[in-house]
This record gives C-alpha cells, structure tokens and sequence, in this order.
C-alpha cells in the first residue's frame, strides 16, 4: 500500500507514480512491482480514417447544383431551348470532377482518378461534339487521343507506384512509355489527317529517351558508376 | 424465440428521440458522443457465455440492437438481424465506433479479466437506460454461469417479460408543455490544456467509502452529489482564477449535471429521457469559501431541479423539433445546422460535466458478485474534461476521463477529498510499461 506524499491519495496496485502529480513513490518497505492484471489491456483502440468527407461532398454538389439550375432555365426561358447553357453545366460537371473527386473523394486507387478524369473530359468533348455535329472529329481524333492518353498516364503511374523497384528502373520505364505514346501519337495524327503513316519527328524524340532509359537501367545495375555519380553529383 | 415472432414484438424502425437526434448530426469519424458503463465481478468473464446472455438480452432489449440510418429527413433507427461480438477491452475506451470493428451496430460489448463493459453510442440511450442494459446482461450471464436466476428489478429486466412499446417510446414530447425556457446562456469559462496523446481518452479513477462520503456530505448537510459537485466547482474556481487570460477568467465556471426525468414522470423508457443543468459559480465576483460554493450548488440545484423549470427546459427542445420548417428542411441541410449549432454553443454553456448515477442497488444474488462499477463519459466535442460517478456495494467511483494531459482538476478534487477526512484510492489507465 502506497500514498502520494503530495496529494495524500493511495495509489491502486497499478500504480508506479502518481496520477494525479507525478510524483513517484518511493516505499521502500514495497518496490513497486507491476501487477499480474492491470486495470485496463495495453491494446489502443484505433479509430477508423475519415469520412467525414461526405457533407463537404454534399455541400460542394449543392453549391454548383444552384448556378448549373439557374443556367439552364435562363437559357431556356430566354430562348425556348437549351442552346449554350449546356456548355457551362457541362464545364461545372468537369470541375467537380477534376477538383473534387481528388480533394474529397477517397478512391482506392490513383487509377480510379485517371478514369473520372477521363470519362468526364470525354463526355463533356462528346457533347460539345454533338451540340456543334461534329461527332465525326470526336470519334476519329478525341477518343483515341484520350484512351492513348489515359493508357500512357496511367502506365506511368503504374511504373512510378512500384516502391520496391529501384528508382532508375522506373524512371527507365517512365522514359520507354513516353517514347511509346509519342510514336503512337504520330501514328494516330497521321491517320486523322488521312496520309500515309510515316513515322518521321517520333522517331527523332522517341530514340533520345530510349537511351536515356537504356542508361538508367546500365547506371542503374554499375554499381561503380553509380558510385562515381553519386559521389560527383552529391550536394 | 423466431425472428418473426421478434419481429412482431419490436417496431422495424423507430424515429430517434428528441434528445438523441443531435448526436447522428455531431457525429463524426473523430468523435462521438460514447459514454461506457461497467460491471466488474468477482470472477474472470467467460466470453461465450456472456455472448448467449447478450443474445437474450437483445431479444428482450431489442432497441439496443437497431442501427442508425439516414431518411430523406431525419435519422432513424432500423431493425437489424445481426448481434456484435464481445470485444476484448482497450486501454483507451470511449473511441468513436467503427465499421470494421462494430459493423453498423450502436454499442460494443467489451471484456477484461472480470469487467464486462458496455460502450454505447448516446443516440440509442442514456446513462438510466444503458445502466438496465448491463445490468439485464450482467444477470443473465450470472444465471448461465452459475445457476440461479436474479430476481427482477427496476435496472434487472426479466428476459421472460416480452419488450414493451413504452419502453422504447420517446417520453420528451408525451411530457412537454406549451411554454418554453430561452435557451441561450453565459458562456462558460472554458478548460483547457496540453492535448493528450491522440486517440487517447485518459481515465483517472478515484474510490472512496460510499457511507463515509455520505457521512461527510450529512455533515455539511447536503447531498453527496452535492458535495462532489461543489467540490468540483472550488477546483475549477480555483483553475479559472489562476488563468493568465483575463478574458476567459471573468467568464464564470459552470458544471453541467445531468437530470433523470424519469424521476419527475412515470416513464418506463429506456431511451434517452434526461435533462440536464448548468450550475454556475461567478469566481469574478468575489471570493468564495468551499461553504460558499455548497450552500449556492444546494439551492441553485434545488431551485432549478423543481419539475415546473425542468419541464420548461425540455419542452424548449421538443417545441424546436415540431417546427414545421426544421421539419421539411432536407436531412444534409439539417444536420449541417445542427453541427454549426453544436460547434457554436453546444459545449460552451459549461466547463466540464458532472454525471453522477448514485447508488446502484443491485438484487441479492448480483450484489454478492458484482466487486465494482464504472460510469466514463467519452471526451467532449472542445471541452476536456468529464466525471462520471457511480455508487456500489458501499465503493464510489469518481472517474474523470480526459483530452489533456493536465490533472489539475481531479488533483485538487481528490486532494480535498482527502482533506476532507475521505480515504482516496486512485487508479488509472496510464500504460505502465517497463
Ligand atoms: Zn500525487
């Protein structure tokens, strides 16, 4: 049995100082010994991450849903159809989409990210398509142009997630991607405008990076050289 | 008994209670309004067993078991099929509930050693209803233990009784008036400190002789919730009239103590049927003797604590609830305002809270067994410290639960204790490595 000398309490059986003051206690007739059961387990709840992210969400789509509404029924009370309003709600929807999502949505995967960005930016292009007829440039050139982009940006995204890969590699394969969209860029370019597929200014920036990805993988693997570069470049 | 048959007894959804319904709208992934009640008996809890009491429990309790679900507007609670796990104890109680761990259930039932614990989530009940909860369970997992059956009592349901409607009903607006009390208040002198370890609600328990407490309070002739409240109130006079801030010293200090309405009406409900009163001390104005402070905690309480004001108080809220506008205002919109509310007055009205449920009579048979209780009030939205007091076999538990890593407050109401003649025996949940 202890007591605080400075609150006068008796401290439980748990206790090895006080927990009022600090005080420790110092019995020397009985060292405090840690009891068999303490009063409370060790382990630490944890609490969940948050979602609390759901009102702002729902806040923010209230917010744009009020000049989106009031858009579309001044377009249409003033000229009896929807003839620009479409564009701007359509932009609000893109907005939400691009600042939103990322702030205030919370995707398992930075994949799902590329994917809204896409999709909404390609339906807001389909509709612009469509208002002004010209789904024919939409399907030959944007949609092409969007899926090659969302492929190349999410292969760098796969390259530069893996962790455990040394930085060179990845960087290496960052390189080789980008050589492989600009190839393919030429070749759908060339197509749209309906000549003959010749890989002609591609070539001349795709072999560049190749190298470059070529010596990251050697420097990479030299473990002289990237000794040598470390200890020239070191700051 | 066949789900269908349960089914029948119990209603498939309930609206919440006109006290319970700011809690869903507070609510957040950080915090919660939990508080937690717990049977300590004389013997390791066998967890199998205390699952089937819980399984019975439930059936003649069966509000306890309703998630909470989102209407177009308001929150409501559902009837659902499925029973939480018994869950071992943390070293921090009180955390806000999780998906993972809790499913979409309202409350965890939770076991160390010989302490089984029940943390709930304050829109299902209060501290009078969730106290029947434990203590229906309790008894139940004695008679699967042991034997014999614990007779009922007004807290020990009998589990062969079928549930009642009148005891899930929501009593507020059966017992509300027409005339109402303004709701707006001084501002109280807000506690603060160095924020704890996050995530961690500190737990400082002091125990005292329940007669030699009493005996104290008879001879300054009051209460012992009197006593403890006043005592409580000189600490954090004291506190208040050592801030640096003069701003926030002038602001008085004022402890929240909640009432039981069940005390002023023939309510069976075991939902939340509680008010509560914030019982000021203007430490600016003037010295005050511990005397002082007794004398204003007995007669303010006793002026405030008459049936007319109290029912004031509450019909306030219920008439708040019935307006038309609240009503049709969408749920977002809704809780939206409610946060802001809470965020702007909801804590500010007082220091800290004081909830004290006195002595727990327990039927014999349970009385013999049952070693302890412990009332810990979850931290507060902003303010950091709560005390929670409960009476047992002739043992009272003063447990202040806190945010910060300060222990002014319950040093100096523990030290007057002891000064006060009291043998005070303290512990804590502090983890006492190496
Ligand atoms: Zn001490």
């Amino acid at each position: 049995m202890s007591y605080c000398v400075h609150c006068g309490v008796e401290l439980a059986v748990s206790e090895r100082d006080c927990p009022l003051c600090g005080t420790e206690v110092v019995n020397p007739r009985c060292a405090w010994e840690r009891p068999e059961q303490l009063p409370y387990p060790e382990t630490v709840d944890v609490k969940d991450a948050h979602i609390d992210r759901r009102y702002a969400r729902q806040l923010v789509a209230m917010v744009m849903a009020v000049p989106a509404l009031i858009v579309l029924l001044v377009d249409w009370v003033d000229g009896g159809g929807l003839r620009w309003s479409p564009y701007v709600v359509g932009a609000l929807v893109l907005i939400y989409c691009w600042v939103v999502v990322p702030l205030l949505f919370k995707l398992s995967r930075p994949y799902a990210y590329v994917a809204v960005d896409f999709i909404s930016l390609g339906a807001y292009l389909l509709l612009i398509a469509a208002m002004t007829g010209g789904l024919n440039w939409f399907v030959q050139l944007v949609l092409p142009l969007l899926a090659l982009c969302g492929a190349a940006l999410s292969g760098a995204i796969l390259a530069l997630r893996r962790l455990e890969w040394p930085l060179l590699d990845r960087m290496a394969l960052c390189c080789a991607i980008l050589g492989i969209f600009l190839l393919l860029l030429e070749v759908l370019i060339s197509l749209y405008a309906g000549v003959p597929v010749r890989l002609a200014w591609s070539i001349y920036a795709t072999i560049p990076l190749d190298v470059i990805a070529l010596m990251m993988l050697f420097v990479e693997r030299n473990k002289r050289m990237k000794q040598e570069i470390r200890k020239r470049l070191f700051l | 008994m066949s789900t269908r048959q349960r089914r029948l007894r119990a209603p498939e959804w309930l609206q919440l209670d006109n006290a319970g319904k700011i809690y869903p709208a507070t609510r957040s992934q950080d915090w919660m309004a939990i508080y937690r009640l717990s049977v300590t008996l004389d013997e390791p809890v066998d967890r199998a067993l205390l699952g089937r009491a819980l399984q019975s429990t439930l059936k003649r309790l069966p509000t306890f078991g309703y998630r909470l679900r989102r209407g177009l507007f308001w929150f409501y609670l559902e009837q659902q099929s499925t029973q939480p796990q018994i869950q071992d104890d943390a070293a921090n109680p009180c955390m806000p509930l999780s998906r993972g761990r809790d499913g979409h259930h309202m409350f965890r039932v939770r076991v160390h050693d010989a302490r089984i614990a029940v943390e709930i989530f304050h829109v299902l009940a209060d501290a009078t209803g969730t106290m029947t909860f434990l203590l229906t369970l309790t008894a139940e997992y004695l008679r699967l233990r042991y034997g014999p059956r614990i007779p009922a009592t007004a807290l020990v349901l009998d589990l062969r009784d079928k549930p009642d409607p009148s005891e899930w009903e929501d009593s507020f607006p059966k017992y509300a008036r027409q005339a109402a009390r303004p709701r707006s208040e001084e501002a109280a002198y807000p506690l603060r400190g160095t924020p704890a370890e996050r995530d961690y609600l500190q737990v400082v328990t002091g125990m005292v002789d329940t007669a030699a407490l009493a005996q104290r309070a008879r001879g300054y002739g009051v209460s012992v919730n009197t006593y403890l409240a006043a005592h409580i109130l000189q600490a954090l006079v004291d506190i208040a009239r050592q801030d640096k801030s003069p701003r926030r010293a002038r602001k008085p200090v004022k402890l929240s103590m909640p009432v039981n309405l069940r005390r002023y009406y023939p309510s069976r409900t075991l939902r939340n049927f509680s008010s509560y009163i914030n019982m000021p001390i203007y430490q600016s104005y003037g010295e005050y003797t511990f005397e002082d402070i007794l004398h204003q905690v007995k007669h303010y309480m006793g002026y405030e604590t008459g049936e007319q004001l109290i029912n004031a108080r509450f019909s306030g809220n219920v008439h708040a609830e019935q307006s038309r506008l609240l009503r049709l205002a969408p749920l977002f919109l809704k809780s939206l305002v409610l946060r802001l509310m809470y965020a702007l007055t909801g804590e500010r009205y007082f220091t800290s809270v004081m909830s004290n449920l006195g002595l727990i009579n327990l039927p014999d048979g349970m009385a013999r067994r049952v070693k302890r209780m412990d009332f810990i009030i979850g931290g507060g939205r902003s303010n950091p410290v709560s005390i929670g007091c409960v009476s047992v076999n002739g043992h009272t538990f003063i447990n202040f639960s806190k945010t910060i890593r300060e222990a002014t407050l319950e040093q100096r109401v523990f030290s007057a204790l002891v000064r006060d003649g009291l043998h005070v025996v303290v512990e804590s949940n502090r983890r006492m490595t190496g």
